[in-house]
């Protein structure tokens, strides 16, 4: 074997005796080209739907699941395949996404999910590294396709209008909104959860340390970064700012205002206004240890003492979203839609920000909405009150 | 050093032929598939330690 | 869910047989006769669920559903409706106004002469009154926001027909509250945090269970629970039998404060504390004033659940302005309660646990406002809030509130607002100054005294100057006070127009009036159950639109085509089509915790059930955790003393409750020596405010010689030279009236009630003519409860009556317009 090398590498390290140098070149160019050839034919093999769905894992789940969706079959007769959304279409993170190949194959191998109810608990982690894959890339695969600027918002449905001039604006990845358009969604997210899904659907991934968020539904808090000990509960369209982000967990500050009467756990955006941000438990809200306390003053219309703070809490590292103006339309559409069912529907302006509190509870037991919803709803109507509706309109 | 050369290090036509043969047929392909392969693993390690996953642009 | 639909209707077999043989075994001997020939099909009503036997086109007999085992009485009423002589059978125009239009006489509205116009004819005059309004004054001249108790069916449900066709077209002057509980809803988000009238409340077996005493505060639950908002199931009926057997064994005392032996006292058998009428106020400050000056309050309660007390007792004590202290002894003077009796009625209070059940028409009054935030003052005191069986509620005779909720949910509706505002045709939002939305009962005012400033829950509202009316299945000519100032207020009117299937006083007084047909002549669906939820109820078409009437949804889509917008209108679906798509929402809604048939099952049986709802006991999550379950008042407590209101600056209602003295009161009050006798206009026994009215033969079980009854106390009608039957002339300085006297021991002296919603049959147009059936409104008075809800006060009302002699005039409220051809 050595001798064999040897005599190998004395072949190669010398200049041919034998072979004229026009034969070695011509030979080695028309080798590259075959090879090159044969290298492109392969890879773009193994970039078909033939070849995704030569695997059962794949034929028996999300092909059949993408048969059902409009990326399957639509009027205009253009259809999306596997590659076309989950292979890269650059050349670096196309091979790397080859490599990363390897643990299918793998998988394949010791058959990880080759049943539909392993592969269902598993959905879950695999749907989020696509997730995850389109939010770094801003959904570059659907808009291989599909563009804002190639968009006409006047032939869109009015609430579609409002979502996608604002998703526009801040060529916001598609993703945020469009979970589930081709497969299933995870079990714990299906629409039948509704409007949870559709709230979680409105959250941004990736947050930024020192950016401000908002949260889509009520979230809970909690005292340290392993997420163990609870805190309390962070209410609806409230804003968080980021500390830290670890792992699966951030550390937020929540700018509040709160009552001193009693033991002071529930958080309101601002002085004397009943706008709830979420509530601590009796222990954090009487500790030093989360929060550092700032002026305090007597709300004239109750009599009661206020007093401002900023509280540090961990929570996880989800739900949160830029902007509340997705939050605010969503909250809309269900006030203007599931409260016109009774006698007249207020405006947003016709109470006061501590008035609708009271006027929404009295209107709850006409409507079924959720807790989330009606949280957030509330919110809306508080933030959309007579208190504010000059600084709205 | 020439006149010290040895039968044993002549080099045949036919050795030239078939190690010309192994080169662009066997080895550099290979090399070459593994060199990609070694560039894409080393990307997608990249991505997941360092860079985290592609980007747009 | 538990219970398949399959085992409710098992039970109910099994529970029912005995019933069913008697007309069962009729049926069978008799199947091939006319008598019972017939498709049976299933609907519902304010009134209750029933099954109709429909032959040769035309409903035959009515049965109650199977499920209600407490059917009220009027579902005998409910033929006479869909074949009432007063139906409205073409789109018809007043004459005058067909000939001369906003230029019309209208010091003639009210003569009842009017014309017959094809459809087509009709919708093109409603459309061009719009359309002159918008481009010839603005969105302020017009009211298309006055809605009432329209008729069951959440796919027609009227008032959104019109609000949504309508805002399609423009922007108009919108209300808010409403007339039955106008001065509650809006006191007591400031005192107890919601509105308290419309809530659930605490579940009657937590009562029956916990209370010792129960309070009935003016509150006839017998009598107001057999109609509901959606389709009522009288399932609270059953806990009142129950109450009836625990008084009957002295397990439970249940005390009715009230002027008059109420239907449900007489039901239950139980007590009553006479009370002078509208002094509820002195009579509950004189029980806090002993409970204060006796110790008996929960100071506990109140340090950590309240605000204001503070504020509140030195009125008490008589050491704020009026220097006047709230003694038992000063309020006997006012109430008409003995002081002793009041210290004994405040130490029962205390005694053990109490349930205090407020009812609604102590609110339907000039300062009606106060007893209600008195009565929450006094619950507190109390101290039992949150407690099952103990504290207060405000709705427990309100469609079977006190019934614990399913939790599932109820089908929607079609939609209020339409689905593309930015489509709306006239985009003029400029009301000139005028507000937008005014208090319900506060349009009469705006059309005599436009551009006037009033103050209204905070804010000043400037009354816009109304050109134009629009109702639909709302009856204003019913439900608003004072109709010869209503008849000033019409002659200002250039155009009324009018949606409803029967002609009310509200056509009459009407220029365009489109016939819609009844709730029993189309397809729906309602909620079985407002509050309990206890199930969906399909509501079949029984017979045909009768004559030329049409449906809400056809009738609004017909103005949607006009402004060219059909299809946003309809979506493209039609009247069963919606009634699936609102069914299939339902089914989405409730599909994590409710299995429901697919729709055509459903249709098919007529009934899904959700069976029953857990015990649930009222404000108890705040008492738990006043923190983090806050009330939506301001402070989130319970506010003696709300400073909200005290900076408002208001005279008649001001920082805490108090006594205000009424404008006309019986009993030594003002206005007492001209018109002796206080007029109570409550809700009715035999109708569902004016709905039923014009069901004829349901109508002649309690009419008297063909006029809407008047109960009176057997001295005063004695004193009068009136007998039970005779015809009776009532009279005040507001207008005059007809009714047939029944003198009955419930009414004391002093007392009179004429039930509202009376039909209006003026002998002519003129203002102060004479009502010949017996409208109450005739008499009440159009004033405001306070600067803070400007609500109605119906229940403040004066006046006199004799004996009519001479021929009486016949009566005209019923029977539909003069035809002029």
């Amino acid at each position: 074997m050595i001798k064999l090398i040897k005599c190998f590498w004395r072949i190669v390290s010398k200049p041919s005796v034998h072979l004229s140098f026009g034969l070695l070149t011509m030979g080695g160019f028309l080798a590259g080209v075959i090879f090159w050839g044969g290298f492109n034919t392969v890879l773009e093999a193994t970039n078909t739907e033939e070849f995704c769905i030569s695997c059962h894992e794949m034929s028996d789940n999300v092909y059949v699941e993408l048969q059902e969706t409009v990326h399957w079959q639509n009027r205009s007769g253009v259809r999306a395949t596997c590659p076309d959304c989950h292979v890269p279409h650059n050349w670096t993170d196309k091979i790397a996404r080859k490599m990363q190949a390897s643990k299918e194959v793998w998988s394949a191998v010791f058959g990880n999910i080759d049943t539909r109810e392993k592969f269902l608990a598993k959905r879950g982690e695999l749907a989020q590294h696509e997730w995850d894959r389109f939010t770094a890339n801003n959904s570059l695969e659907c808009k291989n396709c599909h563009n804002y600027n190639s968009m006409d918002f006047s032939i869109m449905s009015e609430r579609a209008q409002v979502q996608m001039k604002m998703a526009a604006e801040r060529d916001q990845s598609c993703i945020d909104c469009h979970k589930g358009i081709a497969h299933e969604l995870p079990e714990n997210m299906g629409s039948g959860e509704g409007t949870l899904a559709k709230l979680e659907e409105m959250a941004t991934s990736g947050y930024n340390k020192g950016q401000s968020y908002y949260s889509v539904r009520q979230l809970p808090l909690f005292t340290d970064n392993t997420l163990t000990t609870e805190a309390g509960q962070l209410n609806a369209a409230t804003k968080v700012t980021i500390l830290a982000v670890e792992g699966d967990a951030v550390q937020v500050e929540i700018d509040a205002w709160r009552k001193t009467k009693g033991f002071g756990r529930v958080m309101f955006e601002d002085f004397a206004m009943n706008v709830n941000d979420g509530f601590l438990t009796k222990e954090v809200a009487q500790s030093d240890d989360y929060m550092s306390k700032g002026e305090s003053k007597v709300d004239d219309l109750t009599g009661l003492p206020w007093q401002k703070v900023e509280v540090k809490l961990w929570m996880r590292n989800s739900s949160l979203t830029e902007s509340r103006d997705t939050l605010w339309t969503f909250a809309k559409t269900t006030y203007d839609s599931s409260c016109s069912v009774c006698h007249t529907q207020p405006a947003e302006n016709h109470f006061d920000t501590n008035t609708w509190p009271g006027m929404f509870n009295g209107m709850l037991s006409f409507v079924n909405l959720d807790g989330d919803t009606q949280a957030l709803v509330l919110k809306y109507l508080q933030k959309h009150s007579s208190d504010f509706s000059d600084e709205a309109h | 050093m020439s006149e010290i050369k040895t039968e044993s290090e002549q080099t045949t036509r036919a050795g030239e032929w078939k190690t010309f043969l192994f080169i662009t047929v066997c080895l550099f392909p290979i090399l070459s598939v593994m060199l990609v392969g070694g560039y894409g693993f080393s990307v997608w390690f990249l991505q997941m330690f360092m860079i985290g996953p592609p980007g747009h642009g | 869910m538990s219970i398949s639909r399959r085992s409710f209707l098992k039970g109910l077999l099994a529970t029912s047989t005995a019933a069913l043989v008697g007309p069962g075994l009729i049926q069978a001997a008799h199947a091939a006769t006319g008598d019972t020939a017939g498709q049976w099909k299933i609907s519902g009503s304010h009134w209750g669920a029933f099954r109709a036997r429909v032959y040769a086109g035309k409903v035959q007999e009515i049965k109650a559903f199977e499920a209600d085992k407490y059917p009220t009485d009027m579902l005998k009423g409910i033929k006479g409706i869909i074949y009432s002589p007063s139906r409205i059978r073409y789109p018809m125009v007043r004459y005058d106004w067909y000939l001369n239009r906003e230029k019309s006489d209208t010091s003639k509205r009210g003569d009842n002469r009017f014309i017959r116009v094809t459809w087509d004819e009709a919708i093109t005059l409603f459309h061009n009154e719009l359309e002159r309004m918008q481009t010839q004054y603005g969105p302020w001249a017009i009211h298309a926001g006055s809605t009432g108790w329209r008729s069951t069916g959440q796919l027609h449900s009227c008032g959104n027909h019109m609000a949504h066709a309508i805002a399609m077209h423009g922007y108009t002057v919108n209300k808010v509250g409403d007339y039955s509980t106008g001065a509650g809803q809006t006191i007591m988000p400031y005192v107890l945090g919601t509105t308290e009238v419309y809530a659930q409340g605490t579940s009657w077996p937590l009562i029956l269970k916990n209370s010792k005493t129960i309070v009935l505060w003016g509150n006839d639950l017998v009598k107001n629970l057999q109609v509901g908002w959606n389709c009522e199931t009288h399932e609270s009926f059953e806990y009142l039998e129950q109450l009836k057997e625990k008084i009957a064994r002295k397990e439970i005392r249940v005390i009715s404060v009230d002027p008059v032996k109420s239907k449900t006292q007489n039901y239950l058998n139980s007590e009553q504390q006479y009370i002078n009428p509208q002094t509820d106020v002195p009579f509950m400050l004189a029980i806090a004033h002993t409970l204060y000056k006796e110790n008996l309050y929960d100071k506990k309660f109140i340090d950590t659940y309240a605000l204001g007390f503070e504020d509140f007792v030195p009125y008490l004590l008589g050491e704020s302005k009026d220097k006047v202290e709230k003694t038992p002894q000063w309020a006997e003077q006012i109430c008409g309660i003995k002081a002793d009796n009041i210290r004994e009625f405040a130490r029962m209070l205390v005694k053990e646990r109490t349930q205090i059940m407020v009812g609604w028409s102590i609110q339907r009054q000039q300062h009606g406002e106060q007893p209600y935030w008195m009565a929450a003052v006094l619950a507190t005191m109390l101290g039992q809030i949150g407690l099952p069986g103990g504290g207060i509620s405000y709705a427990h005779h309100y469609s079977s509130v006190g019934v614990s909720s399913t939790g599932a949910a109820g089908p929607g509706a079609f939609p209020r607002n339409p689905a593309k505002p930015d489509n709306r045709i006239h985009k003029n939002q400029d009301f000139k100054g005028y507000s937008s939305t005014i208090p319900v009962a506060r349009w009469v005012d705006a059309i005599l005294q436009p551009g006037k400033k009033i103050q209204a829950n905070g804010a000043e509202i400037t009354l816009p100057d109304l050109k134009m009316m629009v109702f639909s299945g709302c009856n204003p000519w019913h439900h608003h006070q004072g109709r010869n100032n209503m008849k000033k207020a019409f002659h200002k009117l250039e155009t009324v127009v009018t949606v409803d299937f029967t002609w009310t006083a509200t056509c009459r007084f009407s220029d365009i009036v489109l016939p819609a047909c009844t709730q029993w002549e189309r397809n729906d669906l309602d909620l079985y159950g407002s509050y309990s939820g206890r199930g969906i109820i399909a509501m079949h078409k029984l017979v045909d639109p009768l004559f030329q009437s049409k449906t809400d949804f056809e009738i609004f889509t017909l103005l949607a085509r006009k402004l060219g917008q059909e299809k946003d209108y309809t979506q493209g679906k039609n009247e069963m089509q919606w009634v699936k798509e609102l069914y299939n929402g339902c089914v989405e809604a409730n599909k994590a915790s409710f299995s429901m048939p697919d729709f055509e099952t459903f249709w098919k049986e007529g009934f899904v059930d959700f069976g029953t709802g857990k015990d649930w006991t009222r404000q108890a999550a705040f008492r738990e955790d006043p923190e983090i379950n806050s009330l939506g008042t301001p402070s989130g407590f319970i506010e003696i003393f709300s400073r909200k209101i005290d900076r408002y600056g208001y005279t008649e209602c001001q920082g805490h409750p108090m006594w205000f003295e009424k404008a006309e009161r019986s009993h030594g009050g003002p206005g007492s020596d001209k018109h002796p006798i206080w007029l109570q206009s409550c809700h009715p026994n035999k109708r569902l405010h004016s709905q039923m009215c014009d069901s004829e033969q349901f109508r002649a079980t309690y009419a008297v010689k063909g006029r809407e009854p008047i109960y009176l106390n057997p001295q005063d009608a004695k004193s009068r030279g009136i007998k039970d039957g005779d015809i009776v002339r009532v009279f005040n300085q507001r207008g005059q009236l007809l009714a047939g006297a029944v003198v009955s021991d419930n009414f004391p002296s002093g007392v009179a009630r004429i039930e509202e919603g009376a039909w209006y049959g003026p002998v002519d147009e003129k203002i102060g003519s004479l009502d010949t059936y017996g409208d109450p409104n005739t008499l009440t008075i159009d004033l405001a409860t306070s600067e803070l809800s400007q609500a109605t006060s119906a229940n403040t009302c004066q006046v006199q009556y004799e004996k009519f002699v001479g021929k009486a005039p016949a009566v005209t409220a019923f029977g539909g317009p003069k035809e002029i051809s």
